[in-house]
């Protein structure tokens, strides 16, 4: 090729795993990919494939579109899915304009596990804290593996942010540094992703998340990452019901009456044809590229 | 994909189990569950009496089927269930459980290994309408039986219940709980048409679960309460009604089974 011609089709491959507390809606935010793949979505069109995609699609198909609560990932589990985002129309030059994503689905109490481990094991039987200390290690090592790491966070409460996130996180930077001559620590991204944008009180805050969101909502935790870990980290809004249109900013969703459960299970997709995610390639794209997708809609 | 329904004896967990197989399509010509023509012949061997056509009452404390079931899905999958049918004195009589030990501990052990579990219950005196009853128990062998409890022995009994989930069930990822005998204090028809499956999708899962339990499982609301809570604040519980008398009903707590067990299989 030239050396002044442009590439049509530029290509990124990237692994990554996704990570967050339990009912962070994970699970839920990669069937939301699934669900911009049945629509063109701003340019954007997106093919999913790999092995396990049949459980997202039944995911979407018999739970979200039935209006039935998304069951929790199993314990201790993890699902590889792998999508294809090709990113068409992009109103400048992008460094790609396709991606191949893998992604692993980790199940939400591994956050939990590493607190349990590492910060407070109190809430852990003595004669089972070496187990999960090693179940941690052996979890950890393999998210070493990796250069690519998703955090989906939903809470945002003062103590939540003192007690668990930031001594949470202290650990993994820990973590980095003393992996700091793997190759994928030295090339590491993590994007740290507020999930469930579509709140009300959190909606006006998506346009500039870092600023209106995290340094405001989640102080202790976002001042640890940016001083620890600098321009490896960025963070994202992200909604994977989205809202009912461009001039209509109610959720698209609704709960459904109490029944002792948290919130986060009570949630039901409002309105399926209306259904548009928003903020959800955003992070995939900077974690892939390094380089902002300047895209509201997407 | 293990699946195990327990309940008080006479509840009507196999004929239950059996009307499932056996019910003709609904008034659209439907079925949205299918039993291969095999398993429900063996079913049929299994559990009918050939003179009589009645379900014969479960002998074993523990009856395992492999049954090959086709859901309509608005993802549509054929999928192999491992179905455990359960003797009912098992559940609710302190005098089998002592006098077979051994048998109520394999009992006990297959509950809590087991990933779904559906519950049979009968519904309390209170919810049943007499004009239902002299309809579907002209001679009083439900109501004037042992078969209904009162509304305080039923929440008494749903207490056990959940309680026994709590400690022993650890394994399960959820529970369908189900009122049988919709016949008694419902109009079944009108609940049948309201609620009907749709295998195109949009149905209403969520508002349907949640109607059962305001409707009918109102006065335990405490109880469910307090075991959602205690369960990380998920939803494990699901609640329906059915009855053997309308397929539409029969099929939902099923359909919604058939969701999670899509889930699991391997495609």
């Amino acid at each position: 090729m030239a050396k002044n011609m442009v590439a049509l089709t530029k290509t990124e491959k990237m692994e990554m795993c996704i990570m967050g507390p339990r009912g962070s809606g994970k699970t839920t935010y990669l069937a939301s990919l699934l669900s911009l793949g049945m629509k063109e979505n701003g340019g954007t069109k997106i093919i999913s494939g790999g092995e396990k995609i049949g459980k997202l699609k039944d995911l979407l198909a018999n739970f979200i579109q039935q209006n039935q609560s998304v069951p929790a990932t199993d314990r201790n589990s993890e699902y590889d899915y792998t999508f294809g985002v090709d990113i068409k129309d992009a109103k400048r030059i992008l460094s790609a304009s396709k991606i191949i994503l893998s992604v692993k689905d980790l199940s939400g109490e591994r956050l939990d596990n590493i607190f349990q481990s590492f910060v407070d094991p109190t809430g852990v039987k003595s004669d089972q804290r070496q187990q999960l200390k090693n179940e941690t290690d052996n979890f950890l090592d393999n998210c070493f593996k990796l250069n690519r790491w998703m955090f989906m966070m939903t809470e945002w409460q003062p103590e939540r942010d003192k007690d668990f996130f930031e001594p949470v996180f202290r650990c993994l930077c820990d973590r980095i540094d003393a992996n700091s001559t793997l190759k994928t620590v030295k090339e590491l991204r993590i994007a740290v992703a507020m999930a469930k944008c579509e709140r009300g009180e959190i909606w006006g805050s998506r346009l500039d998340p870092e600023a209106d969101l995290f340094k405001v909502r989640l102080p202790r935790t976002y001042k640890l990452l940016k001083e620890r870990l600098g321009k490896k980290v960025k963070f994202f809004a992200s909604s994977a019901f989205g809202v009912l249109g461009a001039d209509d900013p109610r959720p698209n969703r609704f709960y459904t009456d109490y029944d002792g459960t948290n919130a986060e299970y009570r949630s039901r997709l409002r309105d399926y044809e209306e259904w548009t995610p928003y903020g959800v390639i955003e992070p995939i794209y900077w974690l892939a590229t390094g380089e902002n997708l300047h895209n509201e809609f997407l | 994909m293990s699946v195990i329904v327990i309940g008080d004896r006479a509840v009507g967990k196999t004929s239950m189990l059996w009307a499932l197989c056996d019910l003709p399509p609904n008034r659209y010509g439907e079925k949205y569950i299918e039993i291969s023509d095999d398993d429900r012949q063996n079913l049929k061997n299994d559990w009918v009496n050939p003179t009589s056509g009645k379900v014969i009452p479960t002998e074993k404390s523990l009856e395992l089927k492999s049954i090959e079931m086709y859901l309509r899905l608005p993802r549509p999958r054929e999928i192999q269930v491992q179905l455990t049918d359960t003797r009912g004195e098992f559940w609710s009589d302190p005098q089998i459980q002592s006098d077979y030990p051994t048998a109520y501990q394999d009992y006990k052990k297959t509950i809590a290994n087991t990933r779904y579990i559906i519950f049979v219950l009968h519904p309390h005196t209170d919810l049943v309408k007499r004009e239902y009853l002299s309809i579907y128990d002209p001679h009083g062998e439900i109501y004037k039986g042992d078969g209904l409890y009162s509304s305080s022995a039923w929440v008494n009994k749903l207490k056990e219940t959940l309680d026994f989930f709590s400690q022993h069930c650890t394994s399960a990822k959820h529970f369908f709980i189900c009122m049988h005998k919709a016949d008694l204090f419902c109009n079944f028809n009108t609940e049948s048409a309201r609620w009907r499956y749709k295998p195109s999708g949009g149905n209403d899962f969520s508002g349907y679960i949640a109607r059962v339990r305001n409707r009918y499982f109102d006065i335990a609301n405490d109880l469910i309460f307090e075991f959602n809570r205690k369960h990380g604040g998920g939803s494990k519980l699901s609640f329906f009604i059915t009855t053997n008398q309308d397929r539409n009903l029969l099929e939902i707590p099923w359909l919604c089974l058939g969701t999670y067990l899509a889930q699991d299989a391997e495609e």
